[in-house]
């Protein structure tokens, strides 16, 4: 008979090996994930449209970001820079093949690079860029008009950003939208695609996937579960009663008012991601009252941000943020505006007084399609009101409110919002209106001055304390109010372990209990 | 007969050509801006313009509608912008979801409805008249997207019974998708059942009070037979008015309901399409839409010979 002392020992064993066990990754599965947006296209170049999950998992592009906002090598092995930073050398990963087994070479990415010039839809970013060859098979160099540091920063960026298809491909799709033969070098493939209701990814196994450490979209990826099925639900009520059923194991983009019901439910974990989506306002600076820039000022001083972000939910999802974009930790990070927001109403009067504003219509626009951004709009409203402004709203649906916003006659402040972080080149959006003008009055030759900075020095602290001049730049013009963030959630059930967050590009690394 | 059925088709050529020339210039005057899913947020002008030619969207709108137009009479209902299939095949992969929807919704509706209005119209002012009564305020009255969240919330997510959303095709797995169409079915069927049961009672107690029914009662015919046998017959064509009217009504009434349920059907093809302005698709839709509606009321015009033999079409 065994001693008791021995009996507790290997129960103590045998649990804790069944511990170790639980949190072992478990290969095998099919993860059924939920997203908000129905997919446009698997063709990465083409589409800015969400969801780029499901792109992400089957097309690589040359870089990745980390969770330092800085460019990692996804299919480069290595690279250099020349001395005058005119020409980039990129050595690719070797043994990377194509869904189709075919080998991946200098030649598919240089044919891949001529199509996203031609019909990519950030292609304008890449405007520097003079010519691309292929030096050997496994060797690819770009040559550059003007030295161009955020390079490979455009290029790690996903949603309409460049991706390395086969050379046949490049052929077969030409300039139109690709529409079948999604091949690509990601860790799946695609399987089953059944438009508008589910869109199904099956594990590559011969995958190659990059070096270094996985961080955020970066580094080495393991693929654990053996099929992906995306499913678009464009309702948020709807997702949330199909992760609370069991229908789906994965919910994005879940809403803040669901918060708590999906706390309190037993069979789902909720995942925080902050900060999630940004929150700010545009003023028109070009036409209308607040082409005044005493009026800009007011705004700016009336404004209590705390106010405009405490209509977003529950206290603990939102923060108040006037960092223009990005977020702590990441490389440009510089929250160096508060004091261009002292929420002083009885000042921000008097400058409304100084100011040329003859009491005509103030045209606030927004569109209930753009959450959480367009949840600003009453409090903006009052605040303007409070302010001696004579306020006129309007809302429209996201496709109209997209065309109106070009129109610079047609509105005079309004809702705007998006990533946390952008690529260097889109920073320069902030000094041009919708139609790609210049607004009036900016100080461009001392934003061109920081900008060539920001774009062209190799070194990160040079480059930082540019970023931290051209905000400066932004605040003194207050064109752009920087409101906050408001965090996103994304609902798991309690079986799938490593819950991503709303802003993940990969699932890569989530497994099933089985 | 055949004349009238020939006579129909010829008018279904300009209330066709109707619809198109309206769908067509109605969506390019709607403001909203289709490159919006192709360009990043911030994009500049410049590429905003690249894709909008790729679209086809530079061409002057007469241009567009003489293209478009032409493709239509050959067939050809254009590719859509997202995903770049053609739109006949967009809307036949989505149209079977749509009829068995339809048919699960008007099939609820009838089997329930009729028995209830005639039940209702024989014991006028009872208790069952009154619940009738109650039954069509509510379903004239409640939305349906509300009525849809909240048996989602009990039969899904409280009970579990049925799926909250998606669907199964039938010949995948008939059991499994009966479950998907039970809940949208009731959603979708219940306003019409309503109409339907306040319709049957009505034209029950107008045919009640006809000469021959009393006439047939007086002969001692039990009430089965005169209730099923003579009144019902005779009742017939305005039920089958409201049944016409009810099939069209799903048809619009299926757009908030795909929706709620995330169904993937014609309903939801059109909402998607006209939120992102995929011009191609929307015409293509409506078109079509009103072709099948068109097409219904014929069907319910020739019913009535069958239920009358008064009604003739020669």
């Amino acid at each position: 008979m065994m001693h008791p002392r021995h009996l507790l020992l290997a129960l103590v064993l045998t649990l804790a090996a069944a511990l170790a066990f639980a949190q072992e990754p478990q290969r095998g599965g099919t993860l059924t994930v939920a997203v908000a947006q129905d997919l446009v296209t698997f063709d990465r170049m083409m589409v800015t449209a969400p969801p780029a999950i499901v792109r992400a998992h089957v097309f690589d592009g040359l870089f990745s970001f980390d969770e330092n906002f800085l460019p990692q090598p996804t299919l480069v092995e290595d690279w250099e820079v020349s001395d005058d930073g005119l020409t980039w050398t990129f050595d690719l990963l070797q043994d990377v093949e194509f869904h189709d087994g075919t080998p991946m070479t200098a030649a598919d990415v240089v044919a891949s690079f001529d199509r996203y010039m031609r019909v990519g839809a950030r292609a304008g970013e890449f405007d520097r860029v003079e010519s691309w060859e292929a030096v050997d098979e496994h060797t690819v160099r770009f040559h550059m008009s003007s030295p161009w540091a955020a390079f490979t920063e455009s290029l790690g960026f996903d949603a309409g950003g460049f991706a390395v298809y086969p050379a046949w491909l490049v052929e077969e799709w030409g300039a139109d939208v690709g529409s079948s033969n999604f091949i690509g070098t990601g860790p799946y493939m695609v399987g089953e695609i059944i438009p508008e209701e589910s869109y199904q990814l099956v594990r590559y196994e011969n995958h190659r996937s990059a070096n270094g450490p996985s961080s955020f979209s970066a580094g080495t990826r393991h693929a654990y579960v053996d099929e992906i099925v995306f499913v678009p639900i464009a309702d948020p009520a709807t997702r949330v009663s199909a992760i609370l059923t069991g229908e789906v194991d994965i919910a994005f983009e879940v809403s803040l008012d669901d918060f708590a019901r999906l706390e309190a439910a037993e069979n789902v974990n909720v995942e925080v991601a902050s900060p999630g989506a940004r929150v700010y306002i545009k003023l028109n600076a070009s036409q209308g009252p607040f082409a005044d820039p005493v009026l800009r000022r007011a705004l700016q001083t009336a404004i209590d941000l705390e106010d405009h972000m405490f209509v977003q939910g529950p206290e603990d999802l939102w923060r108040v943020n006037t960092a223009p974009r990005f977020q702590e930790g990441q490389w440009m990070w510089s929250p160096n505006l508060e004091s261009y927001y002292p929420n002083d109403m009885e000042r921000a009067r008097e400058l409304v007084a100084e100011s040329d504003y003859d009491g005509e219509p103030v045209v606030l626009m927004g569109s209930p399609g753009r959450l959480p951004e367009f949840n600003i709009i009453p409090v903006l409203d009052q605040t303007l009101r409070e302010m001696g402004l004579n306020v006129e709203t309007v809302s429209y649906d996201a496709a109209t409110f997209s065309q109106v916003r070009q129109d610079l006659s047609a509105w005079h402040i309004k809702h705007a919002g998006g990533p946390s972080a952008v690529p260097a080149a889109r920073i320069s959006s902030s000094l041009t209106d919708r139609t790609g003008t210049m607004w009036a009055d900016f100080p461009v030759d001392e934003w061109d001055e920081h900008y060539a900075v920001l774009e062209e020095s190799l070194d990160l602290d040079v480059r930082h304390e540019a970023v931290e001049e051209l905000n400066l730049i932004l605040g003194e013009y207050a064109n752009e109010i920087w409101i906050g963030d408001v965090f996103a959630l994304t609902a798991c059930g309690t079986h799938v372990q490593n819950c991503p967050d709303t802003y993940a590009l990969w699932l890569t690394d989530v497994w099933l209990d089985q | 007969m055949r004349q009238f059925v020939v006579k129909r088709f010829l008018v279904t050529i300009p209330v066709m050509l109707f619809v198109g020339v309206v769908t067509f210039f109605l969506i390019q005057l709607t403001p909203g801006d289709p490159t919006a899913f192709f360009v990043s947020p911030d994009a500049t002008a410049v590429e905003v313009q690249q894709v909008r030619e790729r679209m086809g969207l530079e061409e002057p709108i007469p241009v567009r509608f003489a293209l478009w137009f032409g493709n239509v009479l050959q067939g050809d209902l254009g590719i859509s912008f997202y995903g770049n299939r053609p739109v006949l095949q967009s809307f036949l992969r989505v149209l079977p979801p749509t009829l068995y929807l339809m048919v699960v919704a008007l099939t609820l509706a009838i089997v329930v409805a009729i028995p209830i209005g005639i039940v209702s119209a024989i014991r006028q002012n009872s208790w069952i008249d009154k619940s009738l009564t109650v039954f069509v305020l509510i379903g004239v009255s409640l939305p349906n997207f509300w009525l849809g969240m909240l048996l989602v919330l009990g039969f899904s997510v409280t009970l579990g019974w049925f799926p909250a959303q998606g669907f199964v095709r039938p010949e995948d797995d008939f059991a499994l998708s009966l479950r998907h169409l039970i809940l949208p079915g009731i959603t979708l069927g219940y306003s019409g059942a309503a109409l339907i049961a306040r319709m049957t009672r009505s034209a029950m107690l107008d045919v009640m009070r006809q000469d021959y029914i009393r006439t047939a009662r007086s002969k001692g015919l039990r009430d089965r037979v005169v209730i099923y046998g003579h009144a019902l017959q005779n009742a017939g064509p305005p039920i089958l008015t409201v049944i016409g009217l009810t099939v069209a009504s799903l048809i619009s009434g299926s757009v908030v309901v795909e929706k709620v349920f995330n169904f993937p059907g014609v309903g939801r093809l059109v909402v998607d399409s006209i939120l992102r302005r995929d011009f191609p698709v929307i015409q293509g839709s409506l078109l079509l839409i009103a072709g099948a509606t068109v097409l219904v009321n014929l069907v319910v015009d020739l019913s009535y010979a069958l239920l009358d033999p008064r009604i003739r079409y020669d």
